[in-house]
């Protein structure tokens, strides 16, 4: 699965995504399945099944790759979302924050890293600092080992995700 | 059996003698409302024989921090283990079952003198002092005997395993009770990785908002080499250098007392600020 995480820019290594996942923004076609939002709410679109859903806080979606939680504003802090992720077998859990300033920016970042270990499920934080959005990516290691977070950037990324089931759940491989 | 016990018999009675621990400087006592002066300390392990080198290197780390006054000091785990080299053991012996025999009934010996001496620098001391032993973790407070949460100066402290502060719902059921300092005696591991550690109690200061003491023991441990940091936490906006840490030590196989002064009130206000957030989250649980 190819993985757009941020603005979405109209270049050709671009074009093909599987997944794109970006502040609240309009998006253009090229990605199979879109999820944007804000601290406020979220809306997943799907270009192959013409769907199109909205939530606010908390909600599992159910993508052909899998299950998708995404949480928005500050509950998306809350140990309980990361516990129900994990307990629905989702595949990763997308929160939507807002900070105000770079104490909280950096404190968000350590917690969700946190969320993302003690919890083993991969997070992928899109947190808002003064209208800059920082794409922060971090999941579990090994068992029994912390892994350090696998992406933060401010620009655009994509990265390559290989998904397969065994039989303690989903596992995916970055 | 009958050696070992006239040895813990001399041990104790000499363990009686308070002159042996450092007194403090109390004069200092006089501090700011709402501020609560912490000690943690990180041991090299060393092998001792007897309460009065016991003592003596005990007094090492309360010499360094008698000026200080603390209100609360958290040494390691593992305690009584400093004091093997009481017992003629042979450590080396090739008989392994035995040499679980004799260490398990040792250091239930030891145990106890290094909880009565515990007991005597907190009430020599009028502070609280944590720490652990093979019989697990435990606290003093001005020579009582605390439960896992006490409180000191107005401020609820907590004494957590290094196990249980990897547990945010068990953490957050003390937040929630106002607990405001997690203290975790611990033993390094050969195998001592930054980021493993910072999902423990560096890593829940950030997500549950405490500060975080954490005392080690690392250095030669009988064949293997232990390695860690020994930290005191707070919450990434209370931290000078927002990395999340009031005081760190650099070397993983160093002594080492990390002295501090914790601003409560800030705390407290910080805590306040996300209150509400967490109030909207219980709504929010509920609903669900």
């Amino acid at each position: 699965m190819k993985l757009l995480l941020g603005r979405q820019i109209a270049l050709l290594e671009f074009i093909h995504v599987d997944l794109a996942i970006s502040w609240l923004e309009e998006h253009f076609s090229g990605a199979k399945i879109y999820i944007t939002g804000s601290e406020k709410g979220f809306v997943y679109l799907s270009e192959e099944n013409h769907e199109m859903l909205q939530g606010s806080e908390f909600d599992i979606i159910k993508t052909p790759y899998g299950n998708i939680a995404i949480a928005s504003g500050e509950l998306s802090l809350l140990p309980e979302l990361s516990a129900k992720a994990r307990k629905e077998n989702s595949l990763m859990l997308v929160p939507f924050l807002k900070v105000q300033e770079i104490s909280e920016l950096l404190q968000a970042k350590a917690s969700f890293w946190v969320l993302s270990q003690e919890f083993r499920i991969p997070i992928i934080a899109l947190i808002n600092l003064r209208e800059l959005c920082h794409h922060y990516f971090c999941a579990p290691g090994p068992r029994f080992k912390q892994r350090k977070p696998i992406a933060d950037s401010v620009t655009p990324l994509t990265l390559d995700l290989e998904i397969s089931k065994t039989d303690s759940g989903l596992v995916l491989t970055v | 059996m009958l050696f070992q016990k006239i040895f813990l018999s001399l041990l104790e009675s000499r363990l009686k003698d308070k002159k042996r621990i450092l007194p403090t400087t109390l004069s200092f006592k006089k501090r700011n409302p709402g501020v609560l002066r912490v000690a943690t300390v990180q041991i090299n392990y060393i092998r001792l024989s007897g309460i009065v080198e016991f003592s003596l290197f005990i007094n090492q780390y309360l010499q360094k921090m008698s000026n200080f006054s603390p209100d609360l000091i958290v040494f390691p785990s593992l305690m009584d283990y400093l004091l093997l080299g009481t017992f003629p053991i042979n450590l080396f012996s090739k008989d392994k079952r035995k040499l679980l025999k004799d260490m398990k009934f040792c250091l239930h010996l030891l145990n106890r003198s290094v909880v009565e001496y515990m007991k005597m620098i907190s009430q020599m001391w009028k502070c609280g002092v944590v720490f652990g032993t093979s019989q697990g973790v435990a606290g003093f407070l001005n020579g009582s005997e605390t439960e896992r949460v006490f409180e000191t100066n107005n401020v609820k402290v907590l004494i957590a395993s290094k196990q249980s502060v990897r547990n945010s719902f068990y953490l957050r059921k003390h937040t929630d009770a106002e607990v405001k300092i997690v203290a975790v005696p611990t033993v390094g591991i050969p195998s001592y990785d930054d980021w493993s550690e910072k999902i423990g109690i560096w890593g829940h200061s950030q997500l549950l908002g405490f500060y975080g003491l954490r005392a080690t023991m690392s250095g030669n441990f009988f064949n293997m080499k232990l390695k860690d940091a020994a930290e005191i936490t707070a919450p990434i906006p209370l931290t000078e250098k927002l990395d999340g840490y009031i005081a760190k030590n650099t070397d993983t196989t160093d002594d080492v007392v990390l002295l501090a002064e914790l601003d409560i009130d800030r705390l407290s206000k910080y805590i306040a600020s996300r209150k509400m957030s967490h109030n909207k989250y219980r709504l929010f649980l509920k609903n669900t």
